[in-house]
């Protein structure tokens, strides 16, 4: 009995106008969006890519260990076609300096784009399920039972000895199969399109990846078809089911979401008395360390004809750049004394050895700030992107576009990996350093006798996180959705159960 | 008898519950923003305030010799805020609040066999601040935000998405659902014109409409107002009445497209899905899809190629003069030629930066005004534009702000020059010290940047989306108008 059922409300809804409308709209938006999205992650590739050949060249010509300082960049994740994410609205291109533990906010953006493009929101193909598939999920759930019960054949199916559970789950069943039916056929057409570019390629984990998005996907649609079944039993009049499911859905898809989250943006402030206090700290820092080579050179004066020999002089470069408060850093200081007059050759030991003397005090300052730095920021701002994150949470559409931005890595989580591995890089930049005593010899500062060589240093090399880490991001909220299903799926049984026809 | 028909349905929407939940809806979303503008624009216009404060005492103390104002410029020049950034805020996070006019005090070196000197660059404006021409490729400066991306909910937003929906909502069925019911053969069996009938139909669902978008306006306004935060002048009140009609004028046009759906097919929930179907595309999809079609469209420099032809431009011009120069320039009235040479050279410099960044910016702007122009099919977009134009927000409005520093600019330009001849004492080659009056200038007579909110040019920006409305709704209108006409009744 239920296969009939079944059979009959897929037959049913197969022949309907709707479906016709959800395939050829869902089918034509994934093509227009797929072209759109591949165009740009070539762009954002060849970007990448020029950006990269630009830093190995700058990196192979740099002649004394001070001003090894080597740039790294994020590529850009493949998976951003189906949920971009934070992948392009973080920064890309970091410098790695031993005198800073860098974070998030020192990464800048290399300037592909048009830098007034932002004003056009992006959008993916998560997108499209997340607004029009959702869209047409209810309209095939509305009349479901309202409308059998206006038509009367509610009662006459109910006259027959089926059970009305099965009755239930044949709806439920019958519309999920021709709503995944475009849905899959979405995924195909844009798997198609996008490995026969050839410029994209997809490893074995990216499709399992994609099949949790998939996944995600279906547990959503399903999610928001139950809702509209939901008004469908609730409701006496097909039309009440319809105004109430389409309300809900405005709320849930289009308006909770960016309300929440401006509410958060423009109530709380990104600043607190920690803040301060981390502030503070990284000031006594700072001035404990100037203090300490100032009064190295006090007491090591060296004197000379023309005055006081200064190891500071010449080939200063002062770097400073960051974001709002938490700036303050170790100055960097690199230096390529490329010709030494032979008189002054005889001062070359006094400055290795102020060298020697200082620069592991600023290494070790550096990190000291890096530990203050980080909680701080992580303080500032994550603690805010989470909040945000948690009150999002009560709409199925956000909790879905973030549990697939956590599947394609385009996640805050996703985007900060890169961070961690770059602070790993330069962990091993510096153990590098001494290895090769770079910071008491005399390449250190100058490169009069030849440039360092470069062989043997270690290369930066970012993999973006493996599936596991990726799926267990997305499980909160795909455990949500699931749970959100299964309460809407009961809640709609007991009201159709003890429903009079 | 069409005040019988609208009477009709008017009473049945109002009781209606679509009636209850749109009111509902709009209600809530006007105050919230409300409430969350006046908190965002008392910061935004402390922030104005103080940055032009701190800018004029930057200033001040520049006044203690007129080369320093030749050398250093007028410093930043702040944009200001729209106290109607609650209709739209048209992306203002994302644009830039000001405008810097200041020198790197980069030197270029001059030297022959027995003498050498040095060329400090003068003053330019940098759009965005902070935009070093040296370092274009590596950095954008950008707030960096890590929070959840979001669409804000002001009233351009409340109009663009809700009252097409709520449009469409009242009317997908007025025509098949009446049909359906055979009460549209009733009524058209008496004496009443087709005409009638949609008008009546027409009307009914633009007035429900206009109900809740009335009261959301009145009880928002009157929040800001009453909380004294914001002045409103009688060019404001002017503005926000045209907002309102431009308002009414988007939801007729998706009234219009809900009888026409309906009149043209035999159900009321196939008349629905072709209508969230259109709704989706031209209201959600189009306005951001096509946006990004505009870089493919109109190619503009590179970077990279852009630093190149920075650097060639000026190095060219600086061989040009450097090898005219024959000795250092020096200080006495009247200017050697050298010094005359070196005043030129200075100020050649600035005027070919100046022209070079413009151009830039000028070409990126270029690729996004296509890219607006594409979105314009969609009128979702085009009355998104015709708020920014009205309440001063968004980019015509800071396109408009651009200009008015580049006039300011010039005449700041004029005013050295001027305060420099009326020193007799100077040798009159303005841009380098070593012609340039050194003494102190009155701070009152200097020329203060003040960014003016024209109603004219806001107008001027907005007047083609306006027409472009109005074009959509007199097409939409005929065609339902000519739809119900010869449509059959079964």
């Amino acid at each position: 009995m239920f296969l009939v059922l079944l059979k009959r409300e897929i037959l049913a809804h197969l022949i309907t106008f709707r479906f016709a409308v959800t395939v050829i709209a869902c089918l034509l938006l994934v093509v227009i969006t797929t072209l759109i999205r591949i165009d740009d992650y070539e762009k954002r590739l060849a970007g990448y890519n020029t950006a990269r050949n630009a830093n190995r060249e700058e990196l192979l010509s740099t002649r004394t260990y001070s001003f090894l300082m080597p740039k790294v960049d994020r590529p850009p994740n493949p998976l951003s076609i189906f949920n971009a994410g934070m992948d392009n609205r973080l920064g890309n291109t970091l410098r790695i300096y031993y005198t800073n533990v860098p974070v998030l906010w020192d990464a800048q953006t290399h300037s592909s784009g048009n830098t007034f493009i932002d004003h056009f929101y992006r959008i993916d193909l998560i997108f499209i399920f997340q607004f029009v598939l959702s869209l047409l999920a209810l309209l095939f759930a509305y009349d479901a039972i309202a409308g059998e019960r206006e038509t009367g054949t509610m009662r006459l199916t109910l006259s027959n000895s089926v059970r009305r559970g099965s009755i239930l789950a044949s709806k439920y069943l019958g519309a999920m199969t021709c709503l995944i039916l475009p849905l899959i056929m979405s995924f195909i057409i844009a798997l198609i399109w996008i490995v026969s570019t050839g410029s994209i390629v997809f490893s074995g984990n990216d499709f399992l990846r994609i099949a949790g998005i998939l996944l995600t996907s279906i547990i959503y649609l399903s999610a928001i078809y139950l809702i509209g079944l939901f008004f469908s039993a609730w409701a006496s009049r097909t039309a009440t089911a319809l105004m109430l499911s389409l309300f809900v859905w405005v709320v849930l898809v289009l308006v909770y979401p960016s309300l929440s989250v401006s509410l958060i943006d423009q109530l709380t402030s990104p600043v607190d008395s920690r803040i301060f206090s981390a502030e503070k700290a990284i000031r006594q820092t700072l001035n404990t360390v100037t203090k300490k080579g100032q009064e190295y050179l006090k007491n090591n004066r060296i004197e000379d004809e023309s005055g006081k020999f200064n190891p500071e002089e010449n080939w200063q470069l002062h770097i400073g750049i960051g974001d709002g408060r938490i700036a303050m850093r170790i100055e960097f200081k690199a230096y390529d004394w490329y010709a030494i007059h032979p008189e002054s050759e005889k001062f070359i030991p006094h400055v290795i050895r102020y060298h020697q003397f200082l620069t592991p005090l600023r290494f070790q300052a550096a990190e000291k700030i890096g530990l203050l730095r980080l909680p701080a920021l992580e303080q500032l701002r994550f603690r805010r992107a989470r909040i945000a994150r948690n009150l999002l949470r009560l709409s199925p559409a956000a909790m879905y576009n973030l549990a697939t931005q956590a599947w394609a890595g385009t996640d805050l989580y996703g985007v900060e990996d890169f961070f961690q591995t770059v602070r790993q890089y330069r962990r091993t930049l510096v153990n590098y350093f001494y290895d090769k005593d770079a910071f008491s010899s005399r390449q250190w500062f100058a490169s009069d006798k030849g440039a360092i060589d470069l062989d043997d240093l270690p290369r930066f090399v970012y993999q973006r996180a493996d599936l596991w880490t990726n799926a267990s991001r997305a499980l909160p909220d795909l455990q949500l959705l699931l749970l959100l299903n299964v309460a809407l799926f009961l809640l709609t049984f007991a009201i159709f159960v003890r429903q009079e026809i | 008898m069409i005040f019988h028909i609208v009477k009709r349905e008017l009473y049945d929407h109002l009781s209606s519950l679509r009636f209850a939940l749109t009111t509902l809806l709009i209600l809530i979303l006007m105050i919230v923003n409300a409430v969350t503008y006046l908190g965002e624009y008392k910061q935004r216009i402390g922030q104005y305030r103080k940055r032009t404060r701190d800018s004029q005492d930057r200033l001040k103390a520049r006044c203690d010799s007129l080369y320093h104002l030749v050398l250093r410029g007028p410093g930043n020049l702040q944009k200001k805020p729209s106290p109607l950034s609650f209709c739209t805020d048209g992306g203002e996070k994302l644009l830039f609040g000001e405008v810097e006019g200041s020198t790197a005090g980069r030197t270029r070196f001059w030297s022959n066999r027995d003498a050498s000197s040095e060329f400090t660059e003068i003053w330019d404006l940098k759009y965005p601040p902070n935009y070093d021409l040296l370092f274009i490729s590596e950095t954008i400066p950008r707030e960096r935000s890590i929070m959840p991306e979001y669409i804000k909910i002001d009233w351009g937003f409340v109009t663009a998405v809700l009252l097409s929906f709520t449009g469409i909502l009242f009317t997908f069925d007025a025509i098949s659902g009446e049909q359906e019911r055979g009460t549209l053969r009733l009524m058209l069996a008496n004496s009443i014109s087709r005409n009638t009938v949609i008008c009546g139909k027409f009307l009914s669902a633009f007035f429900t409409i206009a109900i809740p978008v009335l009261i959301g306006v009145i009880v928002s306004t009157s929040i800001i107002y009453l909380s004294e935060a914001v002045q409103f002048k009688g060019s404001h009140w002017m503005r926000l009445g045209f907002i309102v009609c431009v308002a009414l004028i988007y939801t007729s046009i998706f009234i219009f497209l809900g009888l026409l759906v309906s009149s043209r097919v035999k159900e009321s929930s196939t008349s629905l899905a072709i209508l969230l179907l259109i709704w989706t595309v031209w209201v959600v999809l189009m306005p951001s899809a096509l946006g990004s079609l505009g870089n493919r469209l109109q190619s503009r420099p590179t970077p990279k190629e852009f630093m190149a032809q920075v650097q060639d431009s000026r190095e060219d011009l600086q061989t040009r003069y450097f090898a005219r120069i024959k000795e250092p320039p020096r200080q006495e009235s009247p200017a050697t030629i050298a010094t005359a040479l070196g005043a030129e050279y200075v100020n050649k410099d600035a005027e070919l930066r100046d022209r070079l960044r413009a151009g830039y910016l000028f070409a990126e702007l270029r690729q996004i005004q296509i890219a607006r122009s594409l979105t314009r099919i969609s009128p979702a977009a085009v009355v998104q534009y015709a708020f920014e134009g009205l309440a001063g927000t968004g980019l015509p409005r800071h396109l408009d702000f651009i200009s008015q520093t580049r006039q300011y600019a010039k005449q700041f330009r004029q005013f050295l020059i001027d305060t420099d001849r009326s020193d007799p004492d100077s040798p009159h080659a303005v841009g380098i010290p070593e012609g340039t009056s050194q003494k102190p200038v009155n701070f009152d007579a200097v020329p203060k940047f003040e960014d003016q909110h024209r109603f004219g040019t806001d107008l001027n920006a907005a007047i083609i989306d306006l027409l472009l409305l109005i074009m959509f709704l007199l097409v939409l209108f005929v065609s339902t108008f000519l739809s119900f006409l010869r449509m059959e009744i079964g």
